[in-house]
C-alpha cells in the first residue's frame, strides 16, 4: 500500500477502534452492535408475531467455563465471523472480543422476559444487551448500571463535524443527565441532593457511547485516555478534519468544600491534556453542577477563559417540573 | 545450588499470561500453530511496549513461525498443573509427522498469573499482552491461523524458509516500521497511541492476508 492507500485505511478503522482497553465492557458493546446492524442489513424483513423476536447478549469474562455451569448452551463456531437467520429467540453468552460465543434457546416475549432470564442464569451483574427484531430497538447495561439505556442502532451515519460538537454534548445532557429521569439516573436521593457516588464515571461511559454509535464513521473516541500529563476521561478525534477534543468531566455537588477550587482543576486538566498532544486541539471542561441552585460561577467562567478552555457548566434538575420552569423567563 | 535463568522465567511468565488471556478473549482452548503464531505476533510489536519478548528470533519454518523455546515452556507449564493440554493429535502431514495440541490456562495457573501481575514485571507484560492476545481476538475468527503468514517482517520478499527472522534491531522490524507510518499519517489520533498502533497493525496484515 502507498501512503494514499495507507491515509484511506486509515481514515475507516480508527473509526472501528475499540473505545477502551483490552478487557473494557464498553467495547463489548460496541462489537454486539455491529453484529445487530449486519443482521438487520441482512435480513430487513417484518418479524411474524408466531416467530421468536428477541434475543440478548450477555459479556462473560471467562465464557467457557459459565456456559459450562449452565445446562442446554451450545457453542456458536464462527459467531464473529457469520450473520445466522436463526439468530433469534437465544441467549448469547459471549467473550468480550465474541470469539466464543454460546447460545441456547429463550421464550421471551418481551425485555423483561431477558432481564429475568439473564437474572436466573446469575449474571446480571455483567454487562449486557437485549434486541427486539420486531422494533429494531436494542438496550444495554452496563456492569453497574442499575437501568437499561437504548441503543442507536443503524447509527454511525450522522456526520458529526466539531463546530457541532457543543450541540451533541447538550443533547446529551438532556438525555441523560438534566432531570432524574435522564438515562444515567444522575440522583441517588433528588430531594436531599444526594448524587450516585461513582456518578463522574457512568457519566463518562454513557457519553462514551452516546458518541460512539452515533457518529461511529466520523470519530474516533477514546475512554480514559493515557496523554503524558495524565488521564483524559475522553479524547474524541474528528476523522475528517483530523482534529482532538480533549475532555475532562466533573460533577459539582452540595458536599463539595470548595466547588471553584474543584471547577478549576478540572479545567488545568483539559489544558494540560491538549498542550501535551496538539495545540491546535480543543480543550473542554464539562461540569455537571448537581447543586442547590442553578447559578453560574464567574470566577470559573473568567479562569477557563484565561486558559482557552471550553467551560461547560450543566445544571443537574431535581425534578422533570423544575427543568420544564427553566424555560420559564 | 542452581542459578536462577531469569531468560526462562520471562519466557515462561511470557507464555502463561499469554494462555491465560487467551482463556479472558475468548481464544481458548488455543491450538499449537495458532499460539505459536499469536506470539510470534506478539515478539513483532512487543516493543511498542518495551516489553521484552521471549525470543527476539525465529526460523522462518515450512509450518510458519514455530518456536522450540516456547513450545519446551508449554510443556513445561503443563506439566506443572497451570496449562491444560487437550486433544493431542500426533499425525503426518505433506511436511511430515506434526502433534497438534490444544491449550487452556487451570483454576491453579489463574491463580499464579494474579500473583505475577501484581509484581512489576508481570504487570507492564500482561497489560501488553491483554491488548495484543484481545486485538488478535478481534480479528476475523477464520482469519486466526492465517495473519502471521501475512505479517510484514515474515512475508517480507527475500525471507525464504529456513531463513533467520530477527527483532533485535528496531530499525529492521517491518512492524514497528508500519506502526511509525500510521504515526505519521494520522498524527492526531496515532501518536503514542500504541495500543491504537497495535489493533491498527494487526487489522493491516489482516487485511493484506484477504488480498
Amino acid at each position: 500500500m502507498n501512503d494514499e492507500n495507507v491515509r484511506q485505511f486509515l481514515e475507516t478503522e480508527i473509526a472501528d477502534l475499540p473505545v477502551g482497553s483490552a478487557e473494557d465492557p464498553l467495547n463489548f458493546v460496541d462489537e454486539v452492535v455491529v453484529i445487530l446492524n449486519r443482521w438487520i442489513t441482512t435480513f430487513d424483513e417484518e418479524i411474524g408475531l408466531d416467530k421468536p423476536a428477541y434475543s440478548c447478549f450477555v459479556n462473560c469474562d471467562r465464557v467457557r467455563q459459565i456456559a459450562e455451569t449452565h445446562k442446554g448452551f451450545s457453542h456458536k463456531e464462527y459467531f464473529r465471523d457469520d450473520t445466522p437467520q436463526d439468530f433469534l429467540g437465544k441467549v448469547y453468552l459471549c467473550s468480550p472480543t465474541l470469539q466464543s460465543v454460546f447460545a441456547r434457546p429463550v421464550v421471551a416475549s418481551s425485555i423483561d422476559d431477558l432481564t429475568r432470564e439473564i437474572a436466573a442464569l446469575d449474571l446480571s451483574t455483567q454487562a449486557f444487551i437485549v434486541f427486539n427484531a420486531a422494533s429494531r430497538q436494542a438496550f444495554w447495561r452496563s456492569a453497574s448500571g442499575a437501568d437499561l439505556v437504548p441503543i442507536q442502532l443503524d447509527g454511525g451515519v450522522d456526520q458529526l463535524n466539531s463546530a457541532d460538537f457543543d450541540e451533541e454534548l447538550k443533547r446529551f445532557y438532556i438525555e441523560y443527565t438534566a432531570t432524574p429521569q435522564g438515562w444515567v439516573k444522575p440522583w441517588k436521593n433528588a430531594k436531599k441532593l444526594l448524587t450516585k457516588d461513582n456518578l463522574e464515571h457512568e457519566i463518562r461511559d454513557y457519553l462514551s457511547i452516546f458518541l460512539k454509535l452515533k457518529h461511529k464513521k466520523w470519530v474516533l473516541v477514546t475512554r480514559e485516555s493515557y496523554e503524558p500529563t495524565g488521564r483524559a476521561d475522553l479524547k474524541i478525534y474528528f476523522i475528517l478534519e483530523r482534529v482532538s477534543f480533549f475532555l475532562e468531566l466533573k460533577v459539582f455537588r452540595v458536599s463539595d468544600s470548595d466547588t471553584v477550587k474543584l471547577g478549576k482543576q478540572g479545567v488545568a486538566q483539559a489544558h494540560a491534556y491538549r498542550i501535551a498532544n496538539d495545540e491546535s486541539g480543543v480543550a473542554y471542561a464539562c461540569c455537571y453542577d448537581a447543586r442547590a441552585t442553578n447559578s453560574e460561577i464567574e470566577e470559573l467562567k473568567d479562569f477557563a477563559a484565561s486558559m482557552e478552555v471550553r467551560y461547560r457548566r450543566y445544571f443537574v434538575y431535581r425534578s422533570t417540573g423544575d427543568f420544564q420552569r427553566s424555560f420559564i423567563p | 545450588m542452581s542459578e536462577i535463568d531469569l531468560t526462562q522465567i520471562r519466557a515462561r511468565v511470557w507464555v502463561l499470561l499469554a494462555v491465560e488471556a487467551c482463556d479472558r478473549a475468548g481464544l481458548s482452548p488455543i491450538g499449537k500453530t495458532r499460539f505459536h503464531r499469536m506470539i510470534f505476533l506478539s515478539n513483532c510489536l512487543a516493543e511498542l511496549y518495551e516489553a521484552t519478548p521471549p525470543a527476539k528470533r525465529v526460523l522462518k519454518y515450512k509450518r510458519g513461525p514455530f518456536y522450540p523455546d516456547v513450545q519446551w515452556q508449554l510443556d513445561r507449564l503443563s506439566a506443572m498443573g497451570l496449562v491444560r493440554v487437550e486433544h493431542i493429535n500426533i499425525a503426518e502431514d505433506v511436511h511430515g509427522p506434526w502433534m497438534e495440541a490444544d491449550y487452556s490456562i487451570t483454576e491453579t495457573g489463574i491463580h499464579t498469573t494474579q500473583t505475577i501481575r501484581r509484581a512489576p514485571v508481570g504487570k507492564s507484560t500482561g497489560l501488553y499482552i491483554d491488548e495484543l492476545v484481545f486485538a488478535f481476538g478481534r480479528l476475523a475468527t477464520r482469519r486466526l491461523d492465517q495473519i502471521a503468514l501475512s505479517e510484514l517482517n515474515y512475508a517480507a520478499p527475500g525471507i525464504a524458509e529456513g531463513a533467520l527472522i530477527t527483532f533485535e534491531d528496531r530499525e529492521s522490524n517491518l512492524a514497528l516500521r508500519k506502526t511509525s507510518d500510521f504515526e505519521r499519517l494520522a498524527p492526531g489520533a496515532l501518536t503514542r497511541r500504541f495500543r491504537e498502533q497495535l489493533q491498527i497493525y494487526l487489522r493491516y496484515i489482516e487485511k493484506e492476508n484477504a488480498a
